[in-house]
């Protein structure tokens, strides 16, 4: 709580981080957050004269574009503001600062119409879905209220129709044999598939998955994720796919980028940021997802990630960075391009004499970084 | 009970079909309690309705057979008066029910639409509700009710209906309004609004369903209450006496000395009905949440669960323990050769008893778990593998059982206990001094009133009573210091520590008293990776550095793939293979492990093609003939429909290697080329 808890917004305008569309037929982003902030008021604690309130930094100055038939994944850990993120794409939450753009239109629609018309387009699906269905209510009775939400003027029959059409898109099939049911009476697999149905049933152009498979059987994921990649290439919608798997995003995702601490350190193709991380948290996230196949040593790590009340000055991920230099803990870094399309907010890539030993280029800290065994890799 | 819930919801599968509204009424009245109170209720409402019709007498008739006994002409005797009692009942009635179900309805209206509106539009609204709430809560009801029913004594029934509602609203919209408050935050909600749905409908459809049993408790409650209410200020002559009410019948029986003259007739009636009424009401209301939520029977699972080892660690011992404990020597590293088996599970299987016969959640399991091993137990929902590990700790309740097998405990010292045979004294000193369980939700396992020292001193207290404080004091030390939680961390409450924190102290209540073999169920499935990979490398850490055998279980492969010895992988409820990790990981030999490790994204090395297994984890309840994998198994033929495989040493006999239960490896000649084809790398 100190006078200091002044975002530390960096200078001059970040690039739009994910702006080289290769392989994609429209360059131009379906649904956009440019510098995208959110702090939330903390609750409780008597305010005093003279300080700011206290807020938690939970997104700062996020830029990433989503783009149509394509997947990108958003990687970060519990509390890095991945899923805020996506709620504030969502327009769940009212923006702090900067703006979220549909089909290049700014959008400020947190209720009535306006809201409902934004939602048509963007479609949230959530984690668990035990929990993202109503238990008093039948699958039919959920659907039924999506389905007349998006299809205003369908009655019975036609409404019947559209869910059965909407199940068999999803391959739960017979669709009757689901529709009766309780959530509490179908599998975790069954409910994420439906819950997916349900964003469905609004013809979005783009879908926001936050972490749609984590809570499932590892046996029932890849169906799960092959039916979301499926449907954003049928459709040639836009899908963002937030998840703490990096190892996922490698396979499912076209691009990804990757969050620390309410801000996006890394993002590019998805091969490159994982083969070739660039920032030292991306490669900290690399080297501790377990990996039967990796032979090399890993990178030790004790470290906790920071308040988001009071975060640290500078480059967020300083205290636990390994190559941490005097201008970390100052200035925050703006994202450097490592190669096309990949850019990563970190000192050491600045084409800038205050770097020492220039740019160490894309592999070398990841070589320096085994300073002590492993016990844990066997 | 939890447990059985557990198991049955892990293992959910489509196939229960679903009840309709009509079975619901089915199950609603198959409870005889609830039933015999929804039909007083229905017969006093239906007397109440035709009383006008019914009734012998016209209840303010006076007449000259005055204070009689019940007789033929008069079944409930007369008043001093001569006016009959069971017409002044039916009558009575119908004033009294009105009273009750007309205040019970105007109570529950105001206090839904109060505590619903401000629990979900929040703010200034809800600040502004809730203080209105909180004055009508601080009001003395009852001097309150005299004084208003004083006021309106000739207002009839609509007066004390007012007054009952005036005064008994509040309680049930701050009730009301916390309940809303987190429904609004649940998943359900917020995809509800994600969808775009209206906030009107969002609290039709999702919120107020999600409370039909807090209102309907609510509401019968009100109605008792309503009709006591109205009783008392009638007897006391605060309502309008004239007009017939159970209440008023007391007034008069009192006015007329009904006791002094022995003229039970008069009054006990009233009384009975009025408490006949009240306990059938009481009764409705106890049925009522089993038959509004769809799910009762599995809410609260995982809680419980986890609590359950809290509460049994807690729990102090009734005496001394025998023998000190025994110096362990000291840890060498574990090879695959080691034959020092420190718990050896033999043919175990374990049931859920229900009424509709018994599931078998695991099925025959043997192993050994060897001195220093870290043996890492996989498997999907249902696969048995928590019940197991409940099991093997014997912390598995009714309807859980233990229907045969043998699980025999070696001590350090070499003499082997039979843990199946214990009584629970025993057990309690079996459980954490040779045995730990550390579970997967430490936010739920800690107790949130505890600072994280005591806890770990409460595990100490309560088995070795003998200890000095001092040195107590110093073991908690030690032990926080051995899971890397800095000292001054000790008199933190559980919320005050983050997740990798809580796991650690849970890791130090695990160790606390040196155990031999700490179980581990999903320790780190809660975790971030970077906090999970911390945490590994400490238990393994540990392990070296104290010799302890874990049994780890997980659904992450890849994980339990680095840090295992030995591998065993359940299905069904049985192991259907078991092999040293790296050979597990080199050459899965059963199809589902192959389905497995190929459904896993790799981070390193060249891409490769994911193959993922089809169909979904199998319902315990009703598991396919033959081989449990069969119906999603790439490699099935017909043998494997009848004849169910047993776990047989793959590759040449006499070798230590592979087991794995399945048809491909026990006929030969089939063996290498399907297996050819089956291999995903």
């Amino acid at each position: 709580m100190s006078g200091e808890t002044t975002v530390p917004t960096p200078a001059g305008g970040a690039r739009p981080e994910a702006a080289a569309g290769t392989g994609s037929a429209d360059p131009r982003p379906v649904l956009e957050a440019v510098h995208v902030t959110k702090h939330f008021p903390v609750r409780g604690g008597l305010p005093r004269r003279g300080t700011p309130r206290r807020v938690v930094h939970a997104v700062e100055d996020v830029t990433l574009s989503l783009y149509a038939g394509r997947i990108t994944a958003l990687v970060g850990e519990s509390g890095s503001g991945k899923s805020t993120l996506a709620r504030l794409l969502a327009q769940l939450y009212p923006l702090t600062g900067g703006e979220v753009r549909l089909h290049g239109q700014s959008v400020h629609a947190l209720r009535g119409r306006a809201f409902r018309e934004h939602v048509r387009k963007v479609q949230l699906i959530l984690q668990d879905p035990f929990a993202s269905f109503n238990p008093v209510a039948t699958i039919a009775g959920t659907l039924n209220r999506a389905v007349a939400l998006h299809h205003p003027g369908s009655r019975g029959k036609d409404r019947d129709a559209v869910i059965d059409d909407l199940l068999t898109q999803i391959n739960l099939v017979p669709p009757r044999q689901f529709t009766a049911k309780y959530p509490h009476e179908l599998s975790g697999g069954q409910l994420q598939r439906l819950s997916i149905a349900r964003a469905l049933a609004a013809d979005p152009d783009v879908f926001l998955a936050d972490e749609p498979v984590s809570s499932l059987d590892v046996s029932i994921r890849l169906g799960v994720l092959n039916l979301l990649r499926r449907l954003t290439e049928e459709r040639n919608a836009a899908m963002l796919y937030v998840t703490h798997d990096i190892a996922s995003a490698r396979y499912f995702a076209t691009d990804t980028a990757v969050m620390y601490a309410g801000q996006l350190v890394e993002s590019g193709p998805s091969e490159a940021v994982t083969q070739q991380a660039a920032h030292p948290y991306t490669q900290l996230l690399i080297s501790s997802a377990p990996d039967p196949a990796r032979t090399a040593e890993r990178v030790r790590d004790i470290g906790q990630p920071p308040s988001l009340i009071d975060p640290p000055s500078g480059c967020r991920f300083h205290p636990r960075c390994p190559y941490a230099m005097a201008r970390c803990a100052e200035q925050a870094p703006e994202p450097f391009e490592i190669s096309p399309g990949h850019t990563a907010r970190c000192w050491l890539y600045a084409q800038d004499a205050a770097s020492p030993g220039a740019a160490p280029g894309t592999t070398a800290p990841g070589t320096t970084a085994s300073d002590a065994p492993a016990p844990g890799a066997s | 009970m939890a447990l059985q819930a557990a198991a049955l919801a892990e293992a959910d599968a489509p196939a229960e079909s679903s009840a309709g509204p009509a079975r619901l009424w089915l199950r609603l009245l198959r409870s005889p309690l609830t039933l015999s109170g929804v039909i007083i209720v229905l017969i006093f409402v239906v007397l109440a309705i035709i009383a006008p019709w019914i009734s012998p007498y016209d209840p303010s008739a006076v007449s000259d057979t005055t204070l009689a006994g019940p007789s033929a002409a008069h079944w409930l005797g007369t008043t001093q008066n001569g006016q009959d009692v069971l017409s002044q009942m039916l009558y009575g009635a119908r004033a009294s029910m009105f009273v009750g179900i007309g205040a019970a309805v105007l109570t529950t209206v105001l206090s839904v639409v109060v505590g619903v509106t401000a629990g979900y539009v929040g703010g200034i609204g809800d600040e502004v509700l809730s203080l209105l709430a909180n004055v009508f809560l601080v009001l003395p009801s009852l001097p309150l009710t005299i004084i208003l029913a004083a006021y309106l004594p000739h207002s009839g029934s609509l007066g004390i209906i007012l007054v009952i509602t005036v005064t008994g609203w509040a309680w049930g919209a701050r009730v009301l309004r916390a309940q809303t408050l987190s429904l609004r935050k649940r998943d359900f909600v917020e995809a509800a609004r994600a969808t775009g749905e209206p906030t009107w409908r969002i609290i039709v459809k999702d919120i107020l369903p999600n409370q039909v049993a807090v209102i309907a408790a609510s509401f019968l409650g009100t109605v008792t209450a309503a009709i006591l209410t109205q009783a008392s200020l009638a007897f006391l002559g605060l309502a309008d006496v004239t007009q017939w009410s159970w209440g008023t019948i007391l007034y008069w029986a009192q006015t007329g000395s009904a006791l002094l003259t022995g003229a039970w007739w008069w009054f006990v009636p009233a009384g009975l009905a009025i408490a006949v009424l009240g306990t059938a009401l009481s009764l409705v209301n106890f049925g009522i949440d089993e038959f509004i939520n769809p799910r009762l029977r599995q809410a609260g699972i995982g809680t419980k669960k986890a609590q359950r080892g809290q509460v049994r660690a807690g729990r102090p011992r009734g005496r001394r323990h025998r023998t000190a404990p025994v110096p362990r020597p000291a840890p060498a590293p574990f090879t695959q050769d080691s034959t020092d088996v420190v718990l050896q599970v033999r043919d175990l299987r374990v049931e859920y008893v229900s009424e509709g016969g018994r599931t078998r959640a695991v099925s025959d399991v043997s192993f050994a778990l060897r001195r220093g091993e870290v043996l890492g137990i996989a498997g999907e929902s249902g696969s048995g593998k928590s019940t197991l590990a409940y099991a093997i700790t014997r912390l598995h309740k009714p309807p859980a059982e233990i229907a045969r097998g043998e699980i025999r405990y070696t001590a350090p010292d070499g003499r082997g206990v039979d843990v199946l045979a214990m009584d629970e004294a025993e057990l309690r000193e079996f459980r954490w001094e040779e045995l730990s369980i550390v579970f997967q939700s430490a936010m739920h396992a800690l107790n949130p009133v505890l600072r994280i020292g005591a806890q770990i001193e409460d595990v100490i207290v309560a088995h070795r009573p003998r200890m000095a404080a001092p040195e107590r004091a110093a073991r908690v030390l030690e032990l926080l210091d051995i899971v890397g939680i800095p000292a001054d961390r000790a008199s933190s409450y559980p919320h005050e520590l983050s997740g990798g924190m809580r796991q650690r102290a849970m890791i130090a209540i695990g160790l606390a008293l040196d155990p031999e073999i700490i179980v581990m169920d999903e320790p780190t499935t809660a975790l971030d990776v970077v906090i999970q990979r911390q945490i590994i490398e400490k238990i393994m850490e540990l392990k070296d550095r104290l010799g302890f055998s874990v049994v780890f279980i997980t659904h992450d492969l890849s994980l339990l793939i680095e840090l295992s010895d030995t591998i065993a992988v359940m299905y069904g409820g049985k192991v259907v293979e078991m092999a040293p990790a790296e050979d597990f990981y080199r050459h899965p030999q059963h199809p589902y492990s192959q389905g497995l490790l190929g459904s896993f994204p790799t981070l390193g090395g060249p891409k490769r093609e994911l193959t993922g297994i089809v169909g979904s984890p199998p319902d315990l309840r009703r598991l396919p003939s033959g081989c449990a994998f069969r119906t999603r198994c790439p490699h099935a033929f017909d043998a494997c429909a009848t004849k169910v495989p047993e776990l047989l040493q793959v590759g040449e006999p006499g070798a230590r290697g592979t087991l794995a239960a399945c048809l491909l490896h026990s006929v030969p000649e089939t063996t290498t080329n399907e297996l050819a084809t089956g291999e995903t790398r």
